[in-house]
C-alpha cells in the first residue's frame, strides 16, 4: 500500500515500481482525500492488533490446533494460510486437511522452538525481534515454513550483524546445509566479510574453516591482503594454527579416542618391547652405548616394517615410508654421536637437532599426543625411553593431546615415528615428503591436501615475491617438508619476466609514447621490422642482462616467428609436458581452456570445491574473443575515464586543466577516433600473431622462452587500504604506497567526485596508476629492473570485497588497457556512492584488492 | 589393526545413519508418489512428505531427490502410456483425458510435497521444476510416443470429419 510521502525524493524508479506492485490499491488511493486513508491506516492498525491480541495470544475462535516442539498454539486456518507450507498442507486431499489437531515434526536441528514461535507469531504479525543466537534459527524456521519475507529480514539481520564473533557460527551454518537463496545471501555476506578481513580482523577464524572454503579464499584475488608475502604468512600461519586447532578437537574426544590407542599400542608393544628395553640400557651410557642404539633403533624401524605387514596392511607406500624413517633414524643418531660427552641422550637430542625449538602449537599438541599415548596398557616399560616413539607413533592419528608434555623433548623421535608409521592405512600423497609434513603440521589428508594446493598448486603466486623473501619462504617450507618446486619456478617465472619486460621495453620506440599513439615506429612494439636500436629504450642496466648482440634479437624479420635459431638470453627447454612451467605458455595460446594441461600449475586456477561460487574470476587470457573486445573496454560505458592527479596528493585536482589532453587520449584510444585509432587494435593483433606463430612451430618441445607474452605471466595482487574515507572532501585524493611489480611501480589512489554522478549524489572515483621503476629506490623491495616504457598495457582489476558484495571493477577478460604516463591513473570516477561506504568500510578504511597484468 | 577395526566401528554408524536417512526419506516419498498416483491421498501427511523432502534438501541430497523423482515419474508415466494404448476404440480418447487430468492433479501434490525443491535446489540448480518437469514428461512419454501419437491424430481427425458429417447432414436437413 503506498502511502503519500512529501520528502520522499524524485526517485523514477521507485515511481515506476510501487504502481505496478500494488495497482490495484493505488488507484484507489489516488481518489482518496487523505483523511479517508487515516481512517483506512487506523482499521488496518485495529484488525491487527485484533489478530494478534486475540487471535495468537488468546486463540479465540481457533479452528486448529497445532502442536509443534512441544507447544500446542490455538490457530486459524486463514491465517496459517498466509504460509503456502500450511495452505498446502491444510488445502490438499491430505489427512491434514481436515484434522483438527495438526502435529509438526521438526527434523531441522536449527529450529528452536522458540524460533518457531516466533515464525508462527509472525503469521500473525508480530514483527520477529532478532538477536544474535536466534537470528539463524528463525531463519531456518522460516525457510521450514516458507516464510520467504521472513527469511529475508533474518538475513537482513544476520548480514548487518556479521562480525569476528559469531563469522563462524554463519559460515558454518549457511555451508553446510541449503537455506536457498536465503543461504546463499548469508554464505555471499560471509565470503564478502572473509575476504575484506581474513588477513587481519578474521585471521583466527581461518584454521576454523573448511578446507575447501580455506583454498578458495587463499586462492582468490579477492582476499584484501598487503602482498604476496602476506599472503604465504597468512597460509603457512593458517596451516599450522589448523593443526593445532584440529589437535585441540581431539583433545576434546580423548576418552573415546584412547580406546583405539589401547589396541594400537598392544600390537605395536608385542613387537617392540624387548627391543625397547635394551634400548633405554644402552642409551644410559654414553657414545659406546650410542652406537648400539643405533643398531637397536634400525632394528627398530625394520621392526616397524615387520608390524606393518602383520597388521596386513595394504599401503603401497610401506615400504618408501619406512626407508625414509630408517634413513632418518641413523642421520639422528649420528648427529647426537658429534656431541661428546652428553651424559642424557635426550640432551643431545634437543641440542644437536636443528629442530629441537618447537616451532608452532601444532607441535607441541602433537607432542602431547604421544604422551597420552603413553596411557596404554604397557605404560612402565616405556615411560622413560624417547625411543620408543619410533613405534608409538603409530597411534599418533587416534592418539589425544595432554597439557602434560614430556614430548617435547623428542620431537626428533616423534618426526621419525610419524614419517614412518603414522599413515599406516592411507594413501597420502605421490611424495614422500608430503607424509613427512603431513605428520609435522598434524593435519590429516583432506585438509593436507587443500594446503598443498594452496602452497604448492598455484594460490600463491611466488614470482611476485621479493628474492629475499621467497628465500625466506623456500626456508619454511622445506622445513615443513614440502617440495618447494612452485617456489622454484616463481624464481624462474620472475627472471623470465624481468628479461621479457627488458626485451619489450628495448623494442618500444621512445618517440612514440613521447609524441603520438599513432606514430609509425610504434609498430617496433609487435616486433615489425625497420626499427632501430638507437630510438629505443635501453639503459646501460638493462645492457647486463641483454644477450651479446641485441641487434640480433631486437630488430626482428618475420621469420623471428619460428624462433628456431635464436639464442635467446633466457630459454627454458623442454622440461617434459608434465614437468615444465607448469602452465605457462605451454602450448594453450589459442586453444580452449579444457585444452590446458591441469597436470602442475603455478598459476592456473583450479575451481575447488564449495564456498567459491561468487569468487571465481577466470583470468580468460585464452579466449579468442579478447582482441575484439579492446574497443569495448576503451569506450566502454563512459566510466572508465583518464584523470589528472597531483603526485603530492591532498589538494584538490584542475580537472579542467588536463579535459583537452583527456580528450585527446580518448579520441586516440577508441575505435572512433579518426586516423588513430587503429593502432593499439594493431599492435595487439602483432603480438598475438607472434604468439600464434610461435605456438606452432614448437609447441610440443619448449614450455616458456623470451616470446612468451606478458600475459602469460601471472597476474601481480596487491591490497591497500584506505583510511578515513568518508571524510574526503570533493576532489580531494588519497594515494596508498606504491608496490614494485614488473619493473613499475604501482598504486591505487581513491578521489572523491560531486560533479560525476549523474543524479547528483557524491562518488569516490578508484584509480590505478603506475610510472617507472626508479633504481634508486629505497623500499624495503628492492627493484631488480626497470621497464622503462612511458605507458604500459595492462588489464587489472580493482576489487572492493565487503559483507554486503564483493564489487569488482574491471575484468580480465579485456586485451588491457594503456594506463597514462604517471603522475595520472586511470579507472573509475563513479566506482562507489559515499551513500554506500558506510557498508563497505571496516574500521572505517576502505580495502582494495588490485590486480595488475601487463600485457 | 585393532585400531582399524575400531575406527571403522566409530565412523560407520554415523555414516550410516545418513544414508539410512536419506534413503528412508525418499522411500517414504517414493511411496507416497505411488499413491498419489493411485489416489489414495487421504492417508497420506503433508507434513510428513514435506518434512522429508525438507530434510533432504537440507542435508544436500538434492541430486539423489531429484533424480529419484524423474525415475518415479518416468515409470508412472510409462505404464499409463501402456493402459492408455491398450483401451480400445471410442474408449482410447476417455481413457487418455481422464489419465492427463489425474496426472495433473497428481503433479499438484507433488508439487506441494516438494515445494522446499522449487524453492531452493532448482533455481540453484538450474533444473527444471516439478510441476513443468512433469508436464514435460507427459509430453515425451505419452504424446510424443508413436503409437499414441498416431492414433490420436487419427482420433481426433475421425472426430472433426464426424463432426463436419453431422453439420453436413444436418445442414441438409
Amino acid at each position: 500500500m503506498e502511502r503519500p510521502n512529501n520528502n520522499k525524493p524524485p526517485r523514477n524508479t521507485m515511481k515506476m515500481a510501487i504502481p505496478t506492485a500494488a495497482s490495484s490499491s493505488s488507484s484507489l488511493d489516488n481518489d482518496r482525500s487523505s483523511g479517508e486513508l487515516r481512517a483506512l491506516d487506523c482499521n488496518l492498525t485495529s484488525l491487527c492488533d485484533h489478530i494478534q491480541v486475540e487471535g495468537f495470544n488468546s486463540g479465540s475462535f481457533s479452528d486448529i490446533l497445532l502442536q509443534v516442539m512441544g507447544s500446542t498454539y490455538h490457530l486459524h486456518r486463514l491465517i496459517l494460510s498466509r504460509s503456502s507450507y500450511f495452505r498446502n498442507m491444510l488445502h490438499g486431499p491430505w489427512k491434514e486437511a481436515s484434522a483438527p489437531i495438526v502435529t509438526l515434526h521438526v527434523d531441522d536441528d536449527n529450529i528452536s522452538p522458540e524460533s518457531m514461535a516466533m515464525a508462527l507469531a509472525y503469521l500473525y504479525g508480530h514483527h520477529p525481534k532478532l538477536n544474535d543466537n536466534n537470528a539463524f534459527r528463525v531463519l531456518a524456521a522460516a525457510s521450514f515454513l516458507d516464510l520467504q519475507d521472513l527469511c529475508a529480514i533474518c538475513t537482513d539481520f544476520i548480514i548487518s550483524e556479521l562480525w569476528t564473533s559469531n563469522f563462524v557460527s554463519y559460515q558454518v551454518f549457511a555451508e553446510s546445509q541449503d537455506y536457498g537463496i536465503h543461504g546463499e545471501r548469508v554464505r555471499n555476506a560471509c565470503w564478502g566479510y572473509l575476504c575484506q578481513s581474513g588477513a587481519m580482523e578474521l585471521k583466527e577464524v581461518l584454521p576454523k574453516l573448511s578446507p575447501q572454503t580455506i583454498h578458495a579464499l587463499l586462492t582468490s584475488d579477492e582476499l584484501w591482503v598487503p602482498s604476496e608475502e602476506d599472503r604465504f604468512d597468512l597460509a603457512l600461519y593458517t596451516l599450522l594454527a589448523k593443526g593445532a586447532f584440529l589437535k585441540a578437537e581431539h583433545t576434546e574426544q580423548g576418552s573415546s579416542g584412547s580406546d583405539m590407542v589401547k589396541g594400537n599400542s598392544i600390537a605395536s608393544n608385542s613387537l617392540s618391547e624387548p627391543l625397547t628395553d635394551s634400548t633405554k640400557v644402552d642409551l644410559k651410557d654414553d657414545n659406546e652405548g650410542r652406537k648400539t642404539a643405533h643398531n637397536i633403533l634400525v632394528e627398530l624401524a625394520d621392526c616397524v616394517v615387520d608390524f606393518h605387514s602383520e597388521a596386513s596392511d595394504s599401503n603401497l607406500q610401506r615400504g618408501q615410508q619406512a626407508s625414509c624413517s630408517q634413513s632418518t633414524v641413523e642421520t639422528k643418531i649420528s648427529c647426537n654421536m658429534d656431541q661428546p660427552a652428553s651424559s642424557n641422550n635426550l640432551e643431545g637430542i634437543r641440542t644437536s637437532c636443528s629442530y629441537a625449538e618447537l616451532r608452532n602449537g601444532a607441535e607441541a599438541n602433537r607432542m602431547g599426543g604421544c604422551g597420552m599415548a603413553m596411557e596404554g596398557p604397557s605404560e612402565e616399560s616405556y615411560q622413560l625411553d624417547n625411543n620408543i616413539w619410533l613405534i608409538r607413533d603409530q597411534s599418533r592419528q587416534c592418539s589425544p593431546a595432554t597439557a602434560s608434555c614430556n614430548g617435547f623433548m623428542t620431537n626428533e623421535w616423534g618426526r621419525c615415528g610419524i614419517s614412518s608409521t603414522s599413515w599406516g592405512g592411507r594413501i597420502v600423497g605421490r611424495r614422500q615428503e608430503n607424509s613427512y609434513a603431513k605428520g609435522i603440521c598434524g593435519v590429516p589428508g583432506e585438509e593436507y591436501d587443500a594446503f598443498i594446493n594452496i602452497l604448492e598448486g598455484g594460490s600463491l603466486l611466488y614470482c611476485n615475491m621479493s628474492f629475499e623473501a621467497l628465500l625466506n619462504v623456500r626456508k619454511q617450507l622445506e622445513e615443513l617438508g614440502f617440495p618447494c618446486k612452485a617456489v622454484n619456478d616463481g624464481l624462474w617465472l620472475q627472471m623470465l619476466l624481468s628479461q621479457r619486460l627488458q626485451e619489450i621495453g628495448a623494442d618500444t620506440c621512445k618517440n612514440c609514447c613521447l609524441s603520438s599513439m599513432a606514430c609509425a615506429c610504434r609498430q617496433a612494439y609487435g616486433f615489425s621490422q625497420g626499427a632501430t636500436v638507437s630510438g629505443y629504450y635501453m639503459h646501460d642496466h638493462d645492457r647486463n642482462n641483454a644477450p651479446g648482440n641485441p641487434g640480433n634479437i631486437y630488430i626482428a624479420d618475420s621469420a623471428q616467428a619460428e624462433g628456431n635459431g635464436l639464442s635467446r638470453p633466457v630459454r627454458v627447454h623442454v622440461r617434459g609436458p608434465i614437468d615444465g612451467l607448469a602452465g605457462i605458455g605451454r602450448g594453450a595460446t589459442f586453444v580452449p581452456a579444457p585444452a590446458w594441461p591441469a597436470t602442475r600449475f603455478v598459476f592456473s586456477r583450479v575451481p575447488f570445491g564449495l564456498g567459491n561460487r561468487n569468487c571465481q574470476q577466470s583470468l580468460a587470457n585464452d579466449e579468442p574473443e579478447v582482441r575484439a573486445e579492446l574497443n569495448g573496454d576503451m569506450s566502454g560505458d563512459g566510466l572508465t575515464a583518464l584523470v589528472g592527479l597531483s603526485q603530492g596528493g591532498g589538494s584538490s585536482v584542475p580537472i579542467h586543466g588536463h579535459q583537452t589532453e583527456r580528450g585527446y587520449e580518448l579520441a586516440g584510444l577508441s575505435v572512433a577516433g579518426p586516423s588513430s585509432s587503429g593502432i593499439p587494435l594493431q599492435m595487439a593483433e602483432s603480438q598475438d600473431a607472434i604468439g600464434l606463430e610461435w605456438e606452432n612451430a614448437d609447441s610440443s618441445a619448449i614450455s616458456l622462452d623470451m616470446k612468451t607474452p606478458l600475459r602469460h605471466f601471472p597476474p601481480f595482487r596487491f591490497g591497500v587500504e584506505f583510511e578515513d574515507v568518508h571524510r574526503l572532501s570533493d576532489a580531494q585524493v588519497k594515494h596508498s604506497p606504491e608496490v614494485f611489480y614488473a619493473g613499475s611501480l604501482w598504486k591505487v589512489s581513491v578521489q572523491a567526485f560531486n560533479d560525476e554522478d549523474p543524479q547528483g549524489r557524491r562518488t569516490l572515483g578508484l584509480f590505478l596508476h603506475r610510472r617507472k621503476a626508479e633504481i634508486t629506490d629505497t623500499l624495503r623491495k628492492i627493484p631488480m629492473y626497470v621497464d622503462s616504457r612511458e605507458k604500459v598495457t595492462a588489464r587489472y582489476q580493482l576489487i572492493c570485497p565487503s559483507k554486503r558484495e564483493v564489487t569488482v571493477f574491471g575484468s580480465f577478460k579485456q586485451t588491457g588497457t594503456l594506463l597514462p604516463k604517471a603522475p595520472k591513473g586511470w579507472g573509475w570516477r563513479t566506482a562507489l556512492l559515499f551513500d554506500e561506504l558506510g557498508d563497505l568500510l571496516q574500521g572505517g578504511a576502505l580495502r582494495v584488492s588490485a590486480v595488475v597484468q601487463l600485457v | 589393526m585393532s585400531n582399524q577395526k575400531k575406527r571403522i566401528v566409530k565412523i560407520e554408524p554415523l555414516k550410516q545413519m545418513v544414508n539410512v536417512d536419506s534413503k528412508l526419506a525418499w522411500k517414504i516419498l517414493e511411496d507416497a508418489i505411488r499413491e498419489i498416483y493411485n489416489q489414495n491421498v487421504s492417508d497420506l501427511s503433508f507434513e510428513e512428505l514435506y518434512r522429508n523432502a525438507y530434510y533432504m534438501i537440507l542435508q544436500r541430497f538434492g541430486d539423489k531427490l531429484y533424480s529419484g523423482l524423474v525415475t518415479t515419474l518416468t515409470k508412472h508415466i510409462r505404464e499409463v502410456s501402456e493402459l492408455i494404448e491398450a483401451a480400445q476404440g471410442d474408449l482410447f480418447l476417455e481413457v487418455l483425458k481422464r489419465k492427463w487430468e489425474d496426472h495433473n492433479k497428481a503433479l499438484e501434490m507433488i508439487q506441494g510435497i516438494l515445494m522446499y525443491m522449487d524453492r531452493t535446489f532448482i533455481p540453484s540448480t538450474h533444473r527444471t521444476p516439478v510441476y513443468q518437469l512433469g508436464l514435460n514428461l507427459w509430453r515425451d512419454n505419452i504424446i510424443h510416443s508413436s503409437q499414441i501419437q498416431t492414433r490420436l491424430l487419427k482420433t481426433l481427425l475421425d472426430l472433426v470429419q464426424r463432426d463436419e458429417q453431422v453439420k453436413l447432414y444436418l445442414g441438409e436437413e
